[in-house]
């Protein structure tokens, strides 16, 4: 994205124009905004937290509201703010818990930048407070059933939906559209994988059919889940999504990469996959839950982080954007590859589920 | 002779690096703010990484390349030697991909080679993953 001006909703002419667009949306005769604060997360976009005291028009009331605006980088693979709203809605409609998508600008001329405003949505989504505290969520039990309860209903999002259309639908079908993915992205790299190559040829070799494509999250993974004392919040983070194989984003939840480094814990270092899969299928998730199934998408989790931790690392070594975090994120390949490796190994013995 | 002398001396970069990274987590750490703290980490992180490298020298590589002419039948050369490491890595990448080590035995072999590079590109980077998680 080129030549962006600079935003910062702290500044009040910023707020100013920002409250007068919420009016024009919501028919209010007066908006007034307070409380701003900037959040951290997100890889790609600038968020803030405010108070919206709404005068008459749809949204009467006091409100706290999240504002996120496009970051000044954009990642090709990545949906832009519309798309992503236009997904988050779509995961709303389908009972699915996300910080509630309210208004999305792409205009302009309002903040300098495109913008969309959601519901704020309490708690804590860093996935080493999650996995340390384990009242966030309500218990244990409580939270792995959820979020297999909240993946059966994403996935129930229709695929004739038409303000999703946009979101192409992979060929020949996911795994191999991976595949193909991959490779390029491996050509486009300086340097030869050879481990990467074993698993994508592994991958081609055993891809599975795909009966039925769903919406797929894309980044369902521990450190994306808002929750508090008194349960899930929110699932965040929809630039990612796509239409895909129904245990894509099973695998990427219990991939030994996401487990923060708790590894006898499979679902995001948080607990077993029995209270994930229970709470799955009795909210009538679609997807076959076979152990070899999701491991071969837990393979594949893998090969797509060391993919996305390559492209990171390019990001300092370019001179794009120096950064220790980008530096060290470039190295994390091979203890990814190692992990790729291991798990073949472990289909040809037949162990899944570890 | 150079490289012998910094470890006679006992000054060699290995050691510079282990004392840096030493004087960074003990004398600076505990003045370094909250919101800071992940950053002087990861600098302890890198230090730790370049150490490891530096130490481990050129013998991984030299050992791939040999593993590498000895899948490929090719006879060990004198001269540019990363340049035909980085050749036949490249090889051995394409045919992977080309399915060319899809049967035994060349499977095995190549499987051999591709995990004991990795290995020891793990051990450089992050010994303690290969420890938490049993590998070694």
């Amino acid at each position: 994205m080129a030549d962006v001006t600079p935003l910062d909703l702290q500044d009040a002419d910023a707020q100013a124009a920002l409250a007068a667009w919420l009016g024009a949306e919501s028919g209010a005769t007066n908006v007034a905004i307070g409380g701003v604060e900037p959040l951290g997360g997100g890889a790609i976009h600038l968020h803030w937290r405010l108070d919206a005291a709404f005068d008459g028009g749809s949204s009467e009331g006091e409100h706290a509201l999240v504002v996120r605006a496009a970051g000044d980088a954009t990642l090709a693979e990545s949906l832009d703010l519309a798309q992503e709203f236009a997904v988050a809605r779509a995961a709303a409609d389908a009972g699915t818990t996300v910080p509630e998508p309210q208004w999305c600008c792409e205009d302009a001329s309002v903040l300098g930048r495109p913008f969309a405003v959601s519901r704020f949505a309490p708690g804590v989504a860093a996935a080493h407070l999650l996995v340390r505290n384990e009242d966030l969520g309500g218990s244990r039990p409580v939270l792995l059933a959820r979020l297999g309860d909240e993946l059966a209903r994403l996935q129930t999002v229709p695929l004739d939906t038409p303000s999703l259309a946009f979101l192409p639908k992979p060929e020949p079908g996911p795994a191999l559209s991976y595949v193909a993915e991959f490779r390029a992205a491996l050509d486009a790299h300086p340097r030869p994988r050879p481990a990467l190559e074993w698993g994508l040829r592994w991958l081609e070799r055993n891809a599975p059919a795909t009966e039925q494509l769903v919406l797929v999250h894309g980044d369902y993974r521990n450190g994306n889940f808002m929750a508090d004392d008194d349960g899930l919040r929110g699932v965040l983070d929809w630039e990612f999504a796509r239409w895909g194989d129904p245990l894509e984003d099973v695998g990427w939840l219990t991939a030994r990469c996401w487990r923060a480094n708790r590894f006898d814990q499979p679902v995001g270092g948080l607990g077993p996959r029995e209270d994930f899969e229970r709470g799955y299928r009795e909210a009538g998730g679609i997807g076959d839950l076979d152990p070899a199934l999701v491991h071969y998408w837990e393979v594949m989790a893998h090969v797509r982080w060391a993919i996305i931790a390559i492209h990171q690392g390019e990001r300092h070594t370019s001179g794009r954007q120096p950064s220790l975090e980008l530096a060290l994120t470039g190295r994390i390949p091979d203890e990814v590859e190692i992990e790729v490796l291991t798990m073949i190994d472990e289909a040809e013995r037949g162990e899944f589920g570890g | 002779m150079a490289e012998q002398q910094g470890a006679l001396d006992g000054l060699d970069g290995v050691e510079l690096l282990r004392i840096a990274g030493e004087t960074l987590m003990q004398e600076v750490g505990p003045h370094v703010p909250g919101d800071s703290r992940y950053e002087l980490l990861m600098a302890n992180n890198a230090i730790g990484i370049a150490s490891r490298e530096l130490e481990a020298g050129e013998g991984p590589a030299r050992a791939a390349l040999a593993r590498l002419e000895a899948l490929y039948g090719e006879s060990p050369t004198d001269g540019e030697w990363r340049a035909r490491l980085d050749a036949l890595t490249a090889h051995l990448a394409a045919d992977i991909r080309a399915g060319a080590f899809d049967e035994e035995p060349r499977r095995a072999e190549a499987l051999a080679h591709v995990r004991t590079t990795t290995l020891d590109a793990v051990r450089v980077g992050n010994p303690r993953y290969l420890q938490r998680r049993g590998i070694e």
